[in-house]
């Protein structure tokens, strides 16, 4: 049941594409036209409107300019594919009646695009348990002038809330820790990582207690001339085969343990 | 009831013995995607090589073997590099092989295989697996594009782990192709046979753009260009491999944006 959001990063404006066939010819789908849904949060309680009918097929681009009036300041956007209209309001997420694949999973563009270019990853979001935490190693800081390097967490939770939490950037070497900072469930926080003394060497660890979320990293060269964007993986895919999941909880009760604030 | 059952009976031809990706037969072996290099004049990679052992809390010096294949698949150059502990390295692939006089192409695959499995690993029965981040560099742009391994490939015997369909099978990429774009599709064989590949590109009234079949070896990367589509398009990849996930370089002008597929 995933959820594809319109990113949001500096000097750019986000564009999702979704697409209304499978990624593969043989896991069963129905092959069928889906409704286009935009779901956010207002007067905390989810709101879905219907954008349109979207053929068997075919694809949708969603700008966020098409949206924005149509949602609150600042509020998360995501778009979604269902074989039926989304209820008006919920108190809680909307669960999807829609196709599902597993190798690989339905996908949507996830955009991002400046005056002079674009950058984007193929991606989607399911909610998160709201007792998870986020640990994610962060090698993608970029250096050099007019360079700007952001972390966006992204997270969508069933509870139509904004909780705040706190986020923690520290150094692995030194695991002193370097910046901390608000954030808040279902919406793309926007941390900046220059300000923190990061040089070339420095492996950055990026941790949230109180909350999971897809981290993505985010460079701008001359306020959005050239971007670069990409997500790391959760730890768990520092391994394969067994018991990966217990190989996550290690390296996470690890690392939560060393890193004190 | 009946329906779940006529489902994986209709489902069975497509995965009874055909894993996505195999175990390796020893559990001291460790495991690599098959990454894309790229470098001449245009290009350069670079490789976020973190100690994995070190994340693991494995204290002392770790090292890891870089393996390179050329475009056809062929092994060439790996070398032993020592790992930083719990600082960022990035390896800078064209320094790696000026060790050589000549490179035998300018692009092929490589892998990276960490020496340490930390023993909490082992008794998990999982098996440490480099999936990280390569960053390219065109033209010498300020800025690099990102893009994460995402594939159990290769163990450190060199055996490909990648699974082989009985069918056919079709990869429809989630991605929408424009008109005034220039794109590379990059693919790589993870199994141990040759494989024969379809590329084609579609439009949305399905018909054919462009077309082109080859054979891919094993460990060999395929880069397919296209440019000037008439009308907006996608992708279907038909082969025997159980998931065709490219790797897509898209340009515009001198800058990219590239992603997994």
């Amino acid at each position: 049941m995933s959820y594809y959001p319109i990113l949001t990063a500096p000097y750019c404006s986000g564009k999702t594409t979704l697409y209304n066939f499978s990624p593969n010819d043989w896991e069963s789908v129905d092959k069928c036209d889906q409704v286009v849904s935009l779901t956010y949060i207002k007067d905390g309680l989810w709101h879905s409107k219907t954008i349109e009918e979207l053929k068997y097929q075919s694809y949708k681009v969603v700008n966020h300019s098409d949206i924005v009036d149509l949602i609150p300041d600042g509020a998360l956007a995501l778009l979604s594919l269902s074989k039926g209209e989304l209820p008006d309001t919920s108190k809680e997420l909307p669960i999807l009646s829609c196709n599902h694949t597993n190798v690989p999973n339905y996908r949507a563009t996830l955009g991002l695009e400046s005056a002079s270019t674009e950058a984007s990853y193929q991606g989607e979001i399911d909610p998160f348990p709201p007792q998870a935490s986020m640990l994610t190693f962060s090698p993608f800081l970029q250096f050099g002038e007019d360079i700007e390097n952001y972390v966006l967490l992204m997270n969508l939770e069933k509870s139509p809330e904004n909780k705040e939490v706190e986020v923690e950037v520290y150094d692995a070497h030194s695991k002193e820790l370097m910046k901390v900072q608000s954030a808040f469930s279902n919406q793309i926080n926007i941390i900046s990582l220059d300000d923190v003394g990061f040089d070339e060497q420095s492996l950055p660890i990026v941790v949230c207690r109180g909350m999971a979320s897809i981290p993505l990293y985010f460079s701008s060269y001359k306020r959005g001339k050239i971007l670069s964007l990409e997500h790391t993986h959760p730890p768990a895919s520092l391994v394969v085969h067994g018991n990966r999941f217990g190989a996550q909880k290690q390296l996470k009760d690890y690392w939560l343990s060393q890193l004190k604030k | 009831m009946m329906n779940t059952f006529l489902k994986k009976v209709k489902k069975a031809p497509w995965v009874l013995a055909q894993p996505l990706t195999k175990k390796p037969n020893n559990p001291q072996l460790v495991i690599s995607d098959l990454f894309v290099w790229r470098c001449n004049q245009d290009w350069n990679t670079y490789f976020e090589l973190l100690d994995l052992a070190s994340l693991f809390g494995d204290e002392g010096q770790h090292q890891a073997n870089i393996v390179f294949f050329d475009d056809n698949g062929e092994h060439f150059y790996q070398q032993l590099i020592e790992l930083s502990g719990l600082n960022r390295q990035v390896l800078d692939i064209s320094k790696v092989l000026s060790a050589l006089k000549q490179l035998p192409s300018d692009y092929g695959t490589f892998c990276i295989f960490h020496k340490k499995v930390p023993n909490s690993i082992l008794k998990l029965q999982s098996f440490i697996a480099e999936r990280g981040y390569v960053s390219y560099q065109y033209k010498k742009a300020p800025l690099r594009s990102y893009v994460h391994g995402n594939f159990d490939a290769i163990d450190s015997t060199f055996t490909p782990l990648a699974g082989s369909s009985f069918l056919n099978r079709k990869y429809n990429l989630q991605y929408l192709f424009s008109p005034n774009e220039c794109y590379e599709i990059a693919l790589v064989n993870a199994s141990s046979s040759n494989k024969r590949v379809e590329f084609k590109i579609v439009n949305f009234s399905k018909q054919v753009q462009r077309k082109k079949s080859v054979v891919i070896k094993s460990k060999q990367v395929f880069l397919l260009t296209f440019k000037n589509l008439p009308v907006h398009s996608r992708l279907i990849v038909k082969s025997k491999m159980i998931m065709a996930r490219p790797v897509v370089f898209c340009f515009d002008n001198d800058k990219i944006n590239i992603f997994h597929g």
